[in-house]
């Protein structure tokens, strides 16, 4: 315990390191279910720096949402700390927690709004609840939020009138209206088609980059996390499994977990001709498809020619492309191999040993290819 | 009908609006707030306590089923109290006041747990205090159905208050009782009856209305239209 606050201490000693703006120390919660507690975290640290956008992803259970909802005390921690902006929140008393929580905006899958209210008057109940703000002073402030989030012309209209996505937009309006330092966002795009979230994810950067607001960004979705976030954390059964950059997490995912969450996004970029014809279950002329990403220094090296002489294995390239994550690149590849299931397995091992992520995504009918 | 009859049905129709105007008033001014710390009290929310919640809940439940013209008869003392007189309309407000108190309570408390939790959350999220969660959130968002409760409320007060003709309280029930069931004149009872379906339907309506217009949960088409 003294252990973890020497650290705290220590950061705020240290002028070099300047203070993170979200730390949790050794945080656990615990429900009380049927049969005692179950633990939903488990002592579980995490820092977020100033201005950064950080993601978390995880299984639908996996205690995502209960750990950012431990970031503002919607939900008590058990035991552990919860740093924000380098005041301790778990020790807060509730007027003065009240005070803190202005300064952590909130935004929710089901966008939370209240029906009674007009556009407007949502975002401006976070100031009505300040209290002691004017009329004027209101307007003031809601107006360019409003034009922020590109809703001027919906200021009167009441929430059952919008759009999915418009509602979002009023959700973060109204989560920035206190002017926070942090917004946290819990599925924010879940209920959302992919236009729209992808409309929503580029507001939610633009206000990162403008606002200097630091993002934590809760979702199931890999793809939402590779779109907006620079680092991430993935929750497995109240653990943090893994932690990085998003870019190392594509190039090199090291917990089944992750490749798990990472085998969405891979078959969604196949184009429709081959994904369709990529099937779990092997047939009898079934060739394994494996997904190979390229990145850093080993990228330079003739990798497919070596595995092809190494392996006397006629590689057929399905798909090829390069993605762009953070602005870096990183190559992709799919190709069928030729030699059954085992040579796939020993191709992937030979590609982790270049520094390689080799990933196996199904089988393909060789007789599909020559369709293809 | 003979013009003393005509007066005599303004007048009892005077007082029954009487009775359940002020008893309706005092028993919402008394009935929602009881409605919301039900609420706010209860497992789970925002003030929870326990204990005073389940001894609300079960002083609620027992003056809830206690029959009304037992109830009025009980509490005579109280009334005496209260107004000066057991006898009179002021006399019968106050059991009707009575009984639908915790009879609003629990529609209001009804219509509160309707209000999604997650908005609660949000302005938690916020640093909303109870005090306005309970009214910046729960009380507007449950309008329509406290609006729609007190309608409820009214239309059975003015049944009640044909009761009230037991401590004097005159009103339309009582009248026609008298003339219709005690005189056999049936043509009063009639009357009295077509005033108080018109009144029900009335206030019915009028409450409809205004919870319809107060609900924004569901725009109507003409609204949705027009933008
Ligand atoms: N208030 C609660 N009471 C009891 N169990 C809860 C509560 N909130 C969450 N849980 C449990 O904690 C686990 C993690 O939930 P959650 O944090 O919502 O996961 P995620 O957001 O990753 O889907 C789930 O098994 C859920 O049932
Ligand atoms: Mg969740």
């Amino acid at each position: 315990m003294d252990g973890a606050l020497e650290v705290i201490d220590g950061d705020l000693n240290n002028p070099k390191t300047p203070m993170p703006m979200i730390r949790m120390i050794g945080v656990s919660k615990a429900f009380a279910g049927a049969d005692g507690p179950v633990d939903v975290l488990r002592n579980l640290s995490l820092t977020v720096e100033k201005g950064d956008i950080f993601g978390i992803i995880g299984r639908s259970g996996a205690g995502k949402s209960t750990l950012v909802r431990c970031i503002n005390m919607l939900e008590r921690p058990t035991s552990g700390w919860v740093i924000v902006g380098g005041e301790d929140l778990t020790s807060l008393p509730p007027a003065d927690l009240r005070r803190s929580r202005r300064r952590i905006g909130m935004i929710f899958q089901h966008f939370n709004l209240l029906s009674s209210r007009t556009v407007f008057d949502n975002v401006a109940l976070p100031l009505e609840v300040i209290g002691g703000i004017g009329r004027h002073e209101i307007r003031r402030r809601v107006t360019p939020l409003l034009d922020l989030v590109g809703l001027a012309d919906k200021r009167d209209q009441y929430p059952a009138q919008l759009s999915g996505g418009q509602k979002q937009r009023v959700g973060i309006a109204r989560a920035l209206a206190s002017d926070p330092s942090v917004l946290i966002c819990d599925e924010a795009t879940s209920a959302l088609d992919p236009e729209t979230t992808k409309s929503i994810l580029a507001l939610l950067a633009d206000i990162n980059k403008r606002l200097n607001i630091t993002i934590v960004i809760v979702s199931h979705e890999m793809q939402v996390i590779k779109e907006l976030a620079n680092n991430v954390a993935v929750l497995d059964r109240g653990e943090i499994v893994e932690e990085g950059t998003v870019y190392d997490l594509f190039a090199g995912a090291k917990t089944d977990v992750t490749c798990t969450l990472l085998r969405d996004i891979a078959s969604r970029e196949l184009p429709e001709a081959i994904r369709e014809r990529v099937t779990a279950e092997q047939e009898p002329d079934g060739q394994p498809v494996l997904r190979i990403t390229f990145r850093g220094p080993a990228a330079n090296n003739p990798v497919l020619f070596e595995l092809v002489r190494e392996f006397a294995a006629p590689l057929n390239i399905l798909h090829g492309h390069i993605d762009y994550i953070q602005g870096k690149p990183l190559g992709i590849l799919t190709v069928a191999v030729g030699g059954g299931a085992s040579h796939a397995a020993a191709i992937i091992s030979r590609l982790n040993g270049y520094g390689l992520r080799g990933e196996f995504l199904g089988y393909v009918a060789a007789r599909d290819l020559s369709a293809a | 009908m003979s013009q003393h009859v005509i007066f005599q049905l303004l007048e009892a129709l005077l007082e029954t609006l009487h009775m359940v105007a002020v008893s309706g008033t005092v028993a919402s001014v008394l009935g929602i707030p009881l409605g919301v710390i039900l609420v706010v009290t209860g497992p789970g929310h925002i003030l929870e306590r326990r204990a005073l919640n389940r001894v609300l809940g079960t002083i609620v439940n027992a003056v809830r089923s206690t029959p009304f013209i037992i109830l009025m008869v009980a509490i005579i003392p109280f009334t005496r109290l209260v107004v000066g007189t057991s006898i009179g309309t002021a006399a019968a407000i106050v059991p009707l006041t009575i009984a639908a108190t915790p009879f609003i309570a629990r529609l209001v408390e009804a219509s509160l747990r309707e209000v999604d939790h997650g908005l609660i959350e949000a302005v938690q999220a916020m640093g909303a205090s109870p005090l306005q969660i309970v009214r910046k959130v729960l009380l507007p968002e449950a309008l329509p159905g406290i609006v729609a409760g007190l309608t409820i409320t009214l239309v059975s007060l003015t049944g009640f208050s044909a009761m009230a003709g037991f401590v004097g309280g005159g009103g339309l029930g009582d009248l026609g009782i008298r003339y219709g069931y005690q005189r056999f004149q049936g043509d009063v009872m009639a009357a009295v009856v077509i005033i108080l379906i018109l009144l029900v339907q009335g206030v019915q309506s009028a409450g409809d209305v205004l919870a319809r217009r107060l609900n924004k949960r569901i725009i109507d088409r003409e609204e949705s239209k027009a933008r």
